[in-house]
């Protein structure tokens, strides 16, 4: 038996030496690394491919916000935004936040800031107005263009082993980081209708929680590999 | 499946379950802080730490292995994939956290993983081996041995048919050592509520056991 755990010890120690993981600090710095990108093509796409902060849509008669309406619409969203990505990406322990938790995340950051949004909007003259040029898809597609690359990029540079709700945790961070792109949205449009509002600032959340999901499952789950070390088929698979 | 595979449930049986905590050396305090610290340092770039590592979690990994697989072969490899998994996502280890939850929900999720693909539950049932097997010898001990592995397979026989939750909760805390705030982290609930699930299994296993133990002790007492 001692002779069998020997050679058990020496295999595992052997395979850990081959598998070159990256250390803490270094992971730290990718992951500073890929946050820092992931702001900086955020605000160039807002500054040069959107233009920056719109105040209102003369072409399509859409009023002019005040700078005071965009300052606190802006505000508000960024503050549930930064919740989410606080609670979305820190882990109290290793196994992280309980998989009822992050689907509660999921559910509660689009509800509160269409809420927010809705709240502030009736403040405006053409809160309900349904502007049909302006369906939406131009503020989701904004919104996925920000957050896919450090949603994608931070779950492959942060190594991160999640034995436990592996697609829940990437679905919440899907959210958040879909939430802090959307506050950059918000400051560029100028449509207050709830419709808009659903089609162009929460769906995206929704599309990003789903790719968060399949992101999380395939690169943090925890998954059994069948082991190949024998020739033979038969002796490959393990005879539970 | 031989004698060593066999949980020691001759205190359960004996009638001394006691408050649902961790026993025996696997349990010492100090070993789950040595193994964090290890895994912290390795996390840190130590790689010599890794053995630390492995010399503190892969007896307890192992044995849990070995139970829920019944497999030497199978329980070497997942141990391996488990212990690899730390290897891969060591960056991500929490300064300050516990590996021990960590390292035992990969392998549970493997196990579970492992039984999905094989299109298999993991077995928990009884051995026929263990049920119906002959003494190895007319030693003075046989007795004694024929009685633990009765025990152990009334046992076994016994846990299987409990609710999962339960079993899953008795077994990592009475048999692999680990604490109620382990366990209540790794199953997604709260110590209390462990610790009632540790206490009904125990419950569950003294009655079925309690005729065995009620033997083994007239048969001590007997001239």
């Amino acid at each position: 038996m001692k002779g069998a755990s020997a050679r058990l010890k020496a295999r595992v120690l052997r395979a850990a030496a081959l598998e070159a993981a990256p250390t803490r600090p270094v992971t730290r710095a990718r992951v500073f690394l890929v946050a820092i990108t992931g702001v900086v093509i955020a605000l160039a796409i807002f500054s040069g491919w959107m233009g920056g902060v719109h105040f209102g849509d003369a072409r399509h008669g859409v009023p002019e916000r005040s700078p005071l309406f965009v300052a606190g619409t802006f505000l508000g969203w960024t503050a549930i935004a930064a919740t989410a990505t606080w609670l979305a990406f820190t882990r109290p322990t290793m196994l992280g936040r309980r998989r009822a938790w992050l689907l509660s995340l999921c559910v509660l950051t689009p509800a509160a800031l269409f809420a927010w949004m809705l709240l502030c909007h009736l403040q405006m003259p053409t809160a309900l107005a349904w502007v049909p040029a302006r369906p939406g898809l131009k503020c989701l597609s904004f919104t996925i263009a920000m957050a896919a690359f450090p949603l994608v990029a931070l779950a492959y540079v942060g190594r991160e082993r999640n034995p436990r709700a592996a697609a829940s945790g990437g679905a919440a961070r899907g959210v958040a980081i879909g939430a802090l792109a959307g506050s950059l949205v918000d400051l560029w449009c100028p449509i207050t209708g709830p419709a808009h509002v659903l089609v162009g600032h929460i769906a995206p959340l929704v599309v990003l929680a789903l790719l968060g999901a399949l992101v999380g499952q395939m690169l943090t789950a925890v998954r059994f590999k069948a082991p190949r070390e024998s020739s033979s088929r038969a002796r490959h698979a393990p005879r539970w | 499946m031989n004698a060593r595979h066999l949980p020691d449930f001759r205190g359960l049986a004996a009638g001394n379950g006691g408050p649902a905590v961790a026993r025996g050396p696997i349990a010492a305090a100090g070993l789950a802080t040595s193994a964090d610290r290890a895994m912290d340092r390795y996390a840190n770039g130590d790689e010599a730490a890794f053995e630390a590592v492995y010399d503190a979690l892969a007896p307890r990994l192992m044995a849990f292995l070995r139970r829920q697989l019944r497999d030497e072969r199978a329980a070497e490899d997942l141990l391996q994939q488990t212990l690899l998994h730390l290897v891969t996502g060591r960056a991500s280890f929490l300064p300050g956290a516990r590996v021990v939850p960590w390292a035992f929900a990969i392998a549970r999720r493997l196990v579970i993983d492992a039984g999905r693909k094989n299109r298999r539950q993991v077995p928990i049932a009884v051995d026929a081996d263990v049920v119906g097997s002959p003494l190895p010898s007319p030693a003075p001990w046989a007795d004694q041995i024929f009685q633990a592995r009765e025990t152990a397979a009334r046992a076994h026989a016994e846990l299987s048919r409990m609710p999962e939750g339960l079993r899953v909760a008795f077994e990592l805390v009475r048999l692999d050592g680990l604490s109620l705030a382990d366990v209540a982290e790794l199953l997604e609930t709260s110590p209390n509520a462990v610790k009632v699930r540790v206490f009904r299994a125990s419950e569950a296993l003294r009655a079925a056991l309690g005729d065995v133990s009620g033997d083994a002790r007239r048969s001590a007492r007997a001239p």
